[in-house]
């Protein structure tokens, strides 16, 4: 136990909100989004379950978008609030919130708009490629009305020929109703621009992406480049023997094949799945090593991760 | 790419212009960041403390440049003309107004037009009659061309800015520029008249013929022919008119005193440090200055009375008189150049690094006139006589002078940017914002319809000779070319004998100087019997040996 000093603990896997692994799940979304930017779309409506790793992933990419040639965009990313009053002024308002910018709270509509606009051909303006990505996430805690704010952002890059592509993020079920409105013809615009193309997130849902994720624990490094493998921080004789986390990924699956049929999900969120592996790796893997591991850890695991109280089973 | 969580205003870097001043940038930033008001900027500028316009003003520049790093050779350029913050002193041209663009280049006294609208540059927006730069009134909306404006408009506005020709503001602030290169005026004053110079403060101009009126005496061989009763052969070929011809061994002395032309060498026991070559003028040189001397300082009196305290001064006082103006402060230069001592001729020696006002675009540049004449041909050269070298060494200095007051007059500005090498002329900035426009005295410049006019004092210069244009103002300072003076014959003419205009008119006036070298033969010719008669007058030409 002499690891357990204060350094064990300051290891990433024991601080959730600053936890980064990436996931299969991101590099397709990332995928999607190159297809989208590099043929010319305005954008496209990403949808998925609650909880499933949507708003992580975006963040997670979002630094990663990249123009055909290579060059990173500028990408702004925004979540929508539920408000009492559903105004356009909000959509300004939350937009500026996240690009960090110094307004004036009390400012009319009008000059918030312009402040955005501003914003944005700025930020456009950063590489040759003269395009900027706004991804807005909780859509559906918006209205067809709120949502012409950004067919408003897009006409106007559009006149000074730069070129705004909003993602829009939200979950499937809450979303049904953003949807039927959009089908209405005075919304056709909005619903061209922004919704004929539709992705549903998946998140984990296979072997291969518990798999891969379990990879990027046997590759990243704590600390960064210098420090062991996360596997090889929780059981560092079995790493250099030749363990590899990556080995464990069919029997965690078939563990949670049987929750899985039991809460009638399709796949597993993102935030019971790490919850459940770093809770595996320093109670069980790093006490009992790896050649004692045993399905009923992992069962242990996913029940103390919460997923069987979650909100959709 | 500048990370995104860092952002806090939009900067509006991309509608930046060339050569634009910190008043533009702010306007900029006025107007990409519409939805904080005057009040908002103070607060958000200063930790939610209200503050004066100055500081915020402070604030806002370091801001900028702090987000300005994606584009250093920008902020390098805002951060070299941040001395050029003009509050209620604008000067703008009402189109440049309206786009919020201002220049720095405008704030030169000298230019009165905006070179990118050609338009007059006023202190007053045309709309609301009030100053430039007053941010308050442009926060308030009170005029739609120079108050705060719409997004969208103001992005027109810019991009039909950006569709502007800016080649001639770019090509007078590269000149400006060559001009504001790092250079060490160093003067000499009456009281280091006796001590010469000391290798540390001398003046070192170099010596020429080429650029002065005695480049006259260059003759080409069907002239020296029909010269030849008139002339002493002497036996020397030289095909140069040239300095380094004319050093004196130590036996090169005159009988008659008054004549004479003696070289002390550089180690002699009054200057040690200098080791170029120093000759002892003839009275008649010596004449010939102070004649020259006195001739542009009395102009200079008639134009104002302080120009005697000037060059009187030690430089410690120089740095607290007030007042003074270009000319007053060309003629220190030159007066202090000529005195090495009364009565001597300093050469310096070849070495670039210590040439007065060496630098690019202006390589030894003012120059110092030859006082030894010679006629020199082809096929040799001779001496005239020492009269009337005097009066080609007066005519010279004259032109020596404007050659100094030239670089003066175009580089004061900038001399001052970089006054803690140049202090001496840092109290024309001051002179300069008080002098009234009608005041004799003040170079200025005045820019319409694509002519820059102007450029000396009025008083001083006869009108013809003030009328320039732009382009040829370009290309005189891309070439500095000396010869300029001679296009105005008034100059030579103003204040000299009927002799001296004599042959100030066979020289200048009857000649296109501009092709001198070519035409020399041919106007000699033509001229033959006159300049005979000049020479009868003064006598036969002596010989060198």
């Amino acid at each position: 136990m002499s690891k357990l000093g204060t350094s064990f603990y300051d290891h990433p896997i024991f601080t959730p909100q600053a936890f980064r692994v990436p996931t299969r799940a991101e590099k397709i979304l990332l995928d999607q989004l190159h297809d989208h930017l590099w043929t010319g779309k305005p954008g496209a409506f990403f949808h998925g379950p609650p909880r499933i790793g949507k708003t992580t992933a975006f963040l997670n990419v979002r630094d990663s978008i990249q123009a055909r040639s290579g060059v990173h965009l500028p990408a702004l990313y925004t979540s929508m609030p539920p408000r009492d009053k559903n105004t356009i002024r909000e959509v300004h308002y939350k937009c500026l919130t996240h690009t960090g910018l110094s307004f004036n709270r009390r400012a009319t509509c009008n000059e918030l708009a312009n402040t955005l606009v501003a914003h944005l051909i700025e930020l456009s303006h950063l590489t040759e490629h003269k395009t900027v990505i706004l991804i807005v996430d909780e859509i559906q805690r918006l209205t067809p009305k709120q949502i012409e704010v950004f067919s408003e952002l897009y006409d106007t890059l559009y006149e000074h020929n730069l070129r705004l592509c909003v993602f829009m993020v939200g979950n499937s079920s809450s979303s049904h109703l953003l949807l039927s409105d959009l089908e209405l013809n005075c919304n056709e615009s909005i619903r061209g621009r922004f919704f004929t193309e539709q992705h549903k997130f998946k998140g984990i849902h296979s072997k291969q992406d518990v798999e891969f994720i379990l990879k990027q624990y046997d590759k990243l490094r704590y600390p960064e480049e210098t420090g062991p493998t996360y596997t090889e921080f929780f059981s560092e004789k079995e790493f250099n023997n030749g363990f590899r986390l990556a080995q464990l990924s069919s029997i965690i699956w078939d563990t949670f094949n049987t929750y899985r049929k039991q809460l009638k999900i399709s796949s597993w969120p993102a935030q019971y799945f790490f919850s459940a592996l770093n809770l595996l790796l320093p109670d069980y893997l790093y006490k009992y090593g790896a050649k004692n591991f045993e399905s009923d850890m992992i069962s242990a695991c996913i029940e103390a991760s919460g997923l069987l109280h979650a909100p959709y089973q | 790419m500048r990370p995104i969580s860092d952002t806090v205003i939009n900067t509006g870097y991309w509608l930046s212009q060339p050569l634009e001043s910190w008043y533009s940038v702010m306007i900029r930033l006025f107007h990409c960041n519409p939805s904080l008001t005057f009040y908002g900027w103070k607060m958000f500028l200063n930790d939610n403390k209200a503050c004066s316009t100055e500081k915020m003003f402070d604030l806002l520049k370091d801001l900028y440049l702090k987000q300005a790093e994606i584009l250093p050779e920008h902020k390098q350029e805002l951060e070299r003309h941040s001395h050029q913050i003009p509050n209620g002193k604008l000067k703008l041209c009402q189109e440049c107004g309206n786009a919020g663009y201002h220049s720095y280049l405008f704030q030169f006294p000298w230019l009165h037009t905006c070179p990118l609208h050609s338009k007059p540059l006023e202190s007053l927006c045309i709309e609301c009659n009030r100053p430039w730069g007053n941010c308050e009134e442009f926060f308030k909306h009170h005029c739609q061309a120079c108050g705060l404006k719409p997004l969208d408009e103001y992005l027109v506005l810019q991009y039909n800015l950006g569709r502007q020709d800016f080649t001639g503001l770019l090509t007078l602030s590269e000149q400006v520029d060559k001009l504001a290169k790092s250079s060490v005026l160093w003067f000499c004053w009456d009281q280091y008249e006796d001590l010469v110079f000391t290798r540390e403060n001398k003046v070192n101009m170099r010596p020429s013929d080429e650029d002065f009126a005695s480049v006259m005496l260059h003759l080409y061989p069907k002239a020296t022919i029909a010269l030849e009763p008139y002339l002493t052969y002497q036996a020397t070929t030289h095909k140069q008119w040239l300095v380094k011809s004319t050093q004196w061994q130590p036996s090169d002395i005159y009988e008659d005193c008054t004549n004479r032309y003696t070289r002390t060498l550089s180690h002699n026991h009054l200057c040690p440090e200098i080791y170029g070559h120093i000759i002892q003028l003839p009275q008649q040189m010596v004449l010939a200055r102070q004649k020259a001397i006195k001739r542009v300082h009395e102009l200079l009196s008639e134009i104002h009375p302080k120009t005697h305290s000037l060059h009187r001064s030690d430089i410690s006082s120089i740095m607290s008189i007030e007042s003074d103006c270009p000319l007053c402060i060309a003629f220190s230069c030159w007066y202090s150049i000529l005195l090495v001592d009364n009565h001597s001729w300093y050469i310096p020696p070849d070495d670039p690094e210590q040439n007065f006002l060496y630098f690019d675009g202006i390589k030894n540049y003012p120059k110092t006139p030859t006082p030894c004449k010679y006629l020199a041909t082809e096929e040799s050269y001779y001496e005239t006589p020492i009269d009337f070298q005097a009066f080609m060494y007066e005519i010279d200095l004259l032109q020596c002078f404007l050659q100094v007051y030239e670089y003066i007059a175009t580089s004061y500005v900038q001399v001052i940017k970089s006054y803690p090498r140049t202090v001496y002329i840092a109290d024309l900035e001051n002179y300069l914002t008080h002098v009234k426009p009608s005041q004799d005295g003040q170079a200025y410049f005045q820019l319409h319809n694509h002519c820059l006019d102007g450029y000396f004092p009025n008083s001083y210069l006869p009108e013809s000779f003030t009328l320039k244009k732009f382009p040829e103002i370009i290309e005189m300072l891309k070439k500095n070319n000396p010869h300029f003076f001679y296009m105005n014959k008034e100059l030579y003419r103003d204040g000299l004998t009927s002799v001296q205009y004599q042959m100030l008119d066979l020289l200048f006036v009857h000649n296109q100087f501009r092709n001198h070298y070519v035409a020399y033969s041919h106007f000699l010719e033509s001229n033959f019997e006159k300049i005979r008669a000049f020479l009868s007058r003064k006598g036969k030409i002596t010989n060198t040996c």
